[in-house]
């Protein structure tokens, strides 16, 4: 998020959080999470990448006549 | 000096009309009207219709079609139409001409639709209301077109339709018609174009004659919309499998008109998907559970609405618009005949060129990051809905500003927010919640990155107790607190009306 429109953020969000229960999220890691996340993604991402080439060849044998 | 003839007569009449306009001046045989395709066509619509007919009529599409075929044939091809004009049976004449009884003439205008002279396949370019139908309780895509009718400015709101002439256009390049016809109305990166600009994009890759038209292959439609400016993509079911229902109800409740190839053995045939039956007439508890996620023992059951059991919006050259079909079933409303039995074999998207991650990619980022213990433990219900789509960050903001059930604070932080052009959005919900068209939390993903780095697309990810969001390389975890809020629904026109 853009520098400016985060201190009208962190403004809020200070609002709601002081309304809010606080909730301790056990093992919270959250640089080691992000870097997890894209590794599990990464794989996901190729195969669906291949599909999708696939598919374009795949669906262009179909002629329309009707 | 050419003098326009017109009439405004109930909708029962109008067929009888048709029938003498069509001998007297196409020199058509006797009941030429009454033994074409026109009397399923009215017959679809509401019995208390007025009709305004107008005669003769320069339509665009036709004489497109007139001047760079017909008008080269030997027999004699009349170049007009015929227009007719749909209204509510509150009007008289006199509406046309009192300043007065403009907002009465405009309310009860329901679009129109032209009648060509290409027996036996009359029925031409149409923009008719969902309203004037029978059958109207879906919600679809729609586009407002200005015409003149009797001399004064309205405006039909639908979704384009024309019949095939089946020699300068048959299903496949109608579809593509009606998809640049709705966007080129609606926004201005696009242009409406004309039969003979859609054999002129594809000139390049054809290796035979154009016209009389053979149809097209799914690769030409797809390049037809590629040359007209969209960033196009094609799913096949003999890839995607099960999946490809998704990717359907994905795009469709995205507001995007899809291109669905439909086959079986005998014919192969395109339509165009625009919408699907309400949100409240969805049946989400019978809904087979899509994934479970797990947390510490808890078992929590997601229920991708893309499964559950409805109807969608089609737009078929062989019908009246808005027929309403299953996915496994798209040609049910044909009945008996070589059209039973066939299966969508592929769809073609339109995507705004910009928009660089596609749908599978959209919902494989959401469901593993739903899976993830520090959202997972946050999941306040053991049965939820998850219900995925596209729209612009600008209409994901006016819904939040506008909701009354999101309290300030919480709109302050949402709006705060920098949004790309284009963002997926999961919200999620529960079967009680979604029937009252309400949702508990939402997923927001940046469109506009390719899904390489999968983390770099989450914007954020707001739940009742919890929000995180994604900055320099790490999830950020905030205290939150959220009642549910109004489902996102302004992608498609009629989850809102009565009725």
């Amino acid at each position: 998020m853009a520098k400016k429109s985060q201190n009208r953020f962190e403004l809020a969000a200070e609002l709601v959080a002081s309304r809010a229960r606080k909730i301790e999220i056990p093992n919270f890691d959250d640089s080691r999470l992000y870097e997890e996340f894209n590794t599990q993604m990464r794989p996901i991402q190729s195969e669906l990448e291949k599909k999708l080439s696939d598919s374009t060849e795949e669906a262009s044998k179909i002629r329309i006549s009707s | 000096m050419k003098v326009l003839h017109t009439t405004l007569l109930p909708i029962h009449e109008l067929l009888l009309e048709l029938d003498e306009i069509c001998e007297e001046t196409y020199r058509f045989p006797t009941n030429a009207a009454s033994k074409s395709k026109i009397v399923g066509y009215l017959g679809s619509l509401r019995d208390d219709l007025l009709a305004y007919v107008e005669y003769p009529y320069v339509d665009k599409v036709y004489r497109n079609s007139f001047y760079s075929f017909f008008s080269t044939k030997h027999r004699d091809y009349d170049r007009d139409c015929i227009r007719v004009s749909l209204f509510e049976n509150t009007i008289s004449k006199e509406h046309f001409r009192k300043p007065e009884l403009q907002t009465a003439l405009s309310k009860a205008f329901l679009g129109f639709v032209v009648v060509r002279p290409t027996m036996p396949k009359l029925i031409g370019r149409s923009v008719i209301s969902p309203t004037a139908f029978k059958r109207s309780r879906f919600a679809n895509c729609s586009v407002n077109i200005e015409c003149s009718v009797n001399g004064v400015r309205l405006i039909s709101s639908g979704f384009p339709h024309s019949s095939q002439d089946s020699e300068t256009i048959k299903c496949a390049e109608t579809t593509v018609w009606e998809i640049m016809e709705y966007y080129g109305n609606k926004y201005p990166d696009y242009s409406p174009v004309l039969p003979s600009i859609i054999i002129a994009a594809l000139s390049g890759e054809s290796y035979e004659r154009q016209l009389p038209t053979k149809g097209l292959s799914v690769e030409e439609i797809s390049h037809a919309l590629k040359v007209f400016g969209f960033g196009v993509i094609v799913y096949a079911r003999s890839i995607y499998k099960e999946d490809l229902k998704r990717l359907f109800y994905t795009y469709v409740e995205s507001g995007i008109p899809v291109i669905a190839a439909i086959k079986n053995n005998d014919v192969s045939h395109a339509v165009v998907a625009i919408g699907r039956t309400r949100v409240v007439d969805d049946k989400i508890e019978a809904s087979p559970v899509s994934f479970v996620v797990q947390d510490q023992g808890r078992k929590i059951e997601i229920l991708d609405v893309a499964d559950a059991d409805r109807e969608y919006v089609l737009v078929d050259d062989n019908f009246p618009p808005y027929q309403l079909a299953k996915y496994d079933d798209p040609t049910a409303y044909y009945g008996a005949g070589k059209f039973q039995k066939c299966d969508l074999h592929a769809i073609v998207v339109p995507l705004y060129h910009r928009i660089y991650l596609e749908g599978s990619k959209a919902r494989s980022l959401i469901t593993n990051l739903l899976s993830y213990s520090f959202v997972t433990m946050f999941l306040p219900f053991e049965r939820i809905t998850l219900r995925m789509f596209l729209t612009t960050g600008r209409s994901f903001k006016h819904k939040i500003a506008l909701d009354p059930a999101i309290k300030e604070d919480v709109k302050e932080m949402f709006l705060s927010i920098l949004l790309p052009k284009f963002v997926w959005v999961a919200e999620l919900s529960t079967p009680e919640l979604y029937s009252r068209k309400m949702a508990f939390g939402v997923v927001v993903l940046d469109a506009t990155e390719s899904g390489g780095n999968g983390a770099d697309s989450v914007i954020f990810v707001a739940l009742p107790e919890h929000f995180f969001h994604v900055e320099r390389g790490k999830f950020v975890p905030i205290d939150f607190v959220m009642e549910p809020f109004s489902m996102h629904l302004s992608n498609l026109r009629g989850d809102n009306n009565n009725g």
